[in-house]
């Protein structure tokens, strides 16, 4: 049992607060303000992070990223979220699918698309999974129903294959220069039996962005639609095997996406006690300051609480991750789960403290802090997360 | 960052575990339904512990006891408690001050009470310091009224103290050799200023027990009045100095919260745990509409949730040990006890909601679990920890 970092975690940790703290902080607000949802991402923001290595963290070190650990990813994106969410997981969407690259791709793959991507500051990637009429499907496919989940097709013609059909909710699609496109190979079977992943860059010939949503809360972080019109997209472009995209996603990969979103909360949660404990130290009522008011106190305890329980939640199953003894438990989604719990509650507390203020002026960035933690309510699928680590339990322990 | 456990702590949480399923469990609900609040305590069970190592488990070395570091003692009672949420707090009760006593007590206090502490297996150890009329405010005395908070009075008699008042719900009052009994020495300034601590044996003349409290939930665990009528204490048995200038350190003074707050935390998984394990198994084996409970979504959302804030639990729980263990003094052991208390509530009433009406019966165990979480509501005083916490954090 150990909680302490190693110098090389602190390391990151304070050069991700300085960054968050001097860079991303100053320009957060107004980029959220930003009406045009086309509009509210800023590339300067993204090659200042990618040059102190922000955006390439987790690509392996043998190809010329800075490989950190699970630990240090979490605090890294702790640190950036403090500064703001959106932007923190701009840079960490970009580990999600270099995980990916790095476990499941061939070396050609490697050579092909993971050196632009280090070499090119505004080289940011995503993955398109959800559709108009497929989200919990994919993340909990029904037993019984072949035809549920996503529907893209993908027909091999020769070298190629010819993609049609929809994404939508894509993250980094308006943005993004290389996507991981989960499609139908077999559209006779099920998902897991018939899903193959392949990279498409985005100026595959076919391919387009369609509508950049108009999210209430993480305006900076972009989700468009990606329209497949006969999309050509090289066979040497397919990850893994033909109908084997279910195989491919496993190891590292799948660790990280639980661990992103929890580790990213944490980090909200620090921005609203700031927030709350600024403000009920300054704030006069009834001749004294409101932090010496009992039920304050009791609010601002409680937000101290559950950040707490849930950094401690998070840093445990970010050792567990990197510990390749521990087996891939059913933690990860709880913890999930857990942070959408926190992340809300906390920040509609600081909301609360910050009474009218907080609601009516958009400046107040308290009323932001919460429009951002409602989207963990839909990230990957709240309630089907937590069905399905309750599944994932059964299973385990039936093994 | 690492969440592994040494072969140490692993030895002492397997034997743990293995002393709760074999020995604990089968006595739990049998000792929660005996009506009289006298007859629940089992001298049996206290025996065979002690004998493994359970009651001196937090002793030093040098004095004969086990020494484990803090993150062994959370997983320890988290496995009691998980047999029995009354049982593990009756022994780690004697942790607490036996902490209190390698802390704070000189060392002719040590040898005269340590050694037969450890060596007899019914020694059990307890303190004073609630009164009808004063719990909150020994918690956080308010600054501007020095009569608030514990009025037991001491006065010096030559080489004596003549203690006379009142103190009740004392754990373990019934049935303890020793007390730690807080009592005012001076009642004209605050109890910060006019609090001295004293070591009361059992058979001190003037000292003797009234009531045994009927709980509704904890009912192994004694919790009684001890009544001081010119009790006649030696003056050197006066622990640290008089009039609260102990030089020890001052969050040990209320009882000992540098440990308390973990213990009562690790003793909430424990008891989360045997919710989560009564769940799952009524969920797999009832049947409602054709199937199991377990596969219907709203079943499964209530487990998906137990298991969630059983695990967040542990996290905080088994950080704050470490912490512990490295002498970093901060609020988390106080934001661990309170969110235990949610937790643990919460917890055990999904498990008798899954139970349904079952649940709600004496003798199926969802019930007890209930009854026993409810006492962290007023263990060491919620609400006002809760705002110590925060008065702690703006320090």
């Amino acid at each position: 049992m150990d909680f302490s970092l190693s110098e090389e975690q602190r390391a990151w940790q304070s050069k991700a607060r300085k960054f968050a703290r001097e860079e991303i902080r100053p320009i957060s607000l107004q980029r959220d303000r930003i009406s045009d949802p086309r509009e509210t991402f800023d590339w300067n923001i993204i090659q200042q992070g990618s040059k102190l290595g922000f955006r390439t963290a987790a690509a392996p070190k043998e190809w010329g990223g800075h490989g950190i650990d699970f630990v240090t990813q979490a605090l890294v994106i702790a640190e950036l979220a403090k500064g703001d969410s959106a932007i923190a997981k701009t840079f960490s969407q970009c580990w999600k699918w270099s995980h990916l690259i790095a476990e499941s791709c061939t070396p050609d793959q490697k050579e092909r698309f993971l050196k632009p991507f280090l070499e090119d500051d505004t080289y940011l990637l995503g993955g398109g999974i959800t559709e108009p009429a497929a989200g919990s499907d994919n993340r909990l496919p029904p037993d019984d129903d072949p035809k549920a989940g996503y529907r893209l097709r993908a027909e091999r013609k020769g070298d190629e294959w010819i993609l049609n059909g929809e994404k939508c909710f894509i993250a980094n699609a308006s943005v993004g220069k290389l996507f991981f496109v989960y499609t139908r190979t077999n559209p006779n079977v099920t998902a897991s039996e018939g899903t193959t992943i392949f990279l498409v860059p985005i100026n595959t010939p076919g391919l387009r962005v369609g509508t950049v949503y108009n999210k209430s809360g993480w305006r900076f972080y972009q989700n468009a639609e990606l329209i497949f019109e006969n999309a050509r997209v090289p066979h040497s472009n397919m990850v893994g095997e033909v109908n084997g995209g279910h195989k491919a996603r496993g190891g590292k990969a799948s660790k990280f996406g639980e661990l992103e979103y929890a580790a990213n909360a944490v980090g909200v949660c620090d921005a609203a006690i700031e927030m709350a404990m600024q403000y009920a130290g300054t704030r006069m009522q009834n001749g004294e300051r409101i932090i010496e008011q009992q039920v304050v106190q009791l609010k601002l305890s409680g937000m101290h609480m559950l950040t707490e329980a849930l950094r401690s939640f998070v840093m445990r199953v970010a050792a567990e991750s990197d510990d390749n003894t521990s087996s891939h438990s059913a933690h990860n989604h709880f913890l999930m789960n857990f942070a959408t719990d926190a992340i809300q509650r906390v920040c509609n507390s600081n909301m609360d403290i910050h009474g009218g203020t907080g609601i009516a002026m958009m400046d107040a960035c308290a009323d932001k802090l919460v429009r951002d933690a409602i989207i963990w309510t839909h990230i990957a699928g709240d309630s089907v997360q937590r069905m399905k680590a309750i599944r994932h339990m059964i299973e385990f322990q039936r093994s | 960052m690492d969440f592994s456990l040494n072969e140490e702590q692993r030895a002492w949480q397997m034997k743990a575990r293995k002393f709760a399923q074999e020995e604990i469990r089968p006595i739990s609900l049998a000792r929660d339904q005996i009506s009289d609040p006298r007859e629940t305590w089992d001298w049996e069970i206290i025996r065979k512990g002690s004998k493994l190592g359970f009651r001196t488990l937090a002793v030093p070395k040098e004095w004969g006891g086990h020494g484990t570091d803090f993150v062994t003692q959370a997983l320890v009672m988290a496995e009691l408690a998980r047999a029995d949420s009354a049982i593990s707090k009756a022994f780690s009760q004697n942790w607490k001050w036996s902490h209190l006593i390698s802390a704070v007590c000189n060392e002719e206090q040590k040898k005269r009470f340590l050694p037969q502490f450890v060596a007899d297996d019914t020694f059990v150890l307890g303190k004073g310091i609630t009164e009808p009329n004063a719990g909150s405010d020994n918690r956080m005395p308010p600054e501007d009224n020095p009569k608030a908070g514990l009025r037991l009075r001491a006065e010096r008699r030559g080489d004596e103290w003549i203690l006379n008042g009142e103190k009740c719900f004392i754990a373990n009052a019934s049935v303890g050799k020793l007390f730690f009994i807080d009592a005012r020495s001076n009642p004209n300034v605050g109890i910060k200023e006019g609090t001295t601590m004293f070591m009361v044996p059992r058979d001190t003349p003037g000292f003797r027990i009234g009531k045994v409290f009927n709980k509704s939930g904890w009912r192994f665990y004694q919790n009684a009045e001890m009544i001081f009528e010119n009790a006649r204490v030696p003056h050197a048995n006066v622990v640290g100095e008089t009039g609260g200038n102990t030089k020890h350190d001052k969050s040990e003074r209320t009882g000992g919260d540098l440990f308390g707050d973990l213990e009562l935390a690790a003793n909430a998984v424990g008891v989360c745990e045997a919710a989560c394990e009564s769940a799952m198994q009524h969920a797999k084996t009832c049947t409602q509409g054709g199937k199991p409970l377990v596969e219907q979504q709203t079943i499964q959302l209530k487990l998906s949730r137990m298991h969630m804030l059983t695990e967040a639990l542990r996290s905080l729980v088994m950080r704050v040990a470490w912490e512990h263990d490295q002498r970093m003094h901060s609020a988390n052991g106080g934001l661990a006890v309170n969110y235990s208390t949610d937790v643990i509530q919460e917890v055990t009433q999904i498990n008798m909601d899954i139970h349904g009406g079952t649940g709600y019966v004496m003798d199926a165990s969802a019930d007890k679990l209930v009854r026993d979480g409810i006492i962290w509501t007023h263990l060491a005083g919620d609400s006002v920890l809760r705002m110590k916490v925060v008065r702690r954090l703006i320090k």
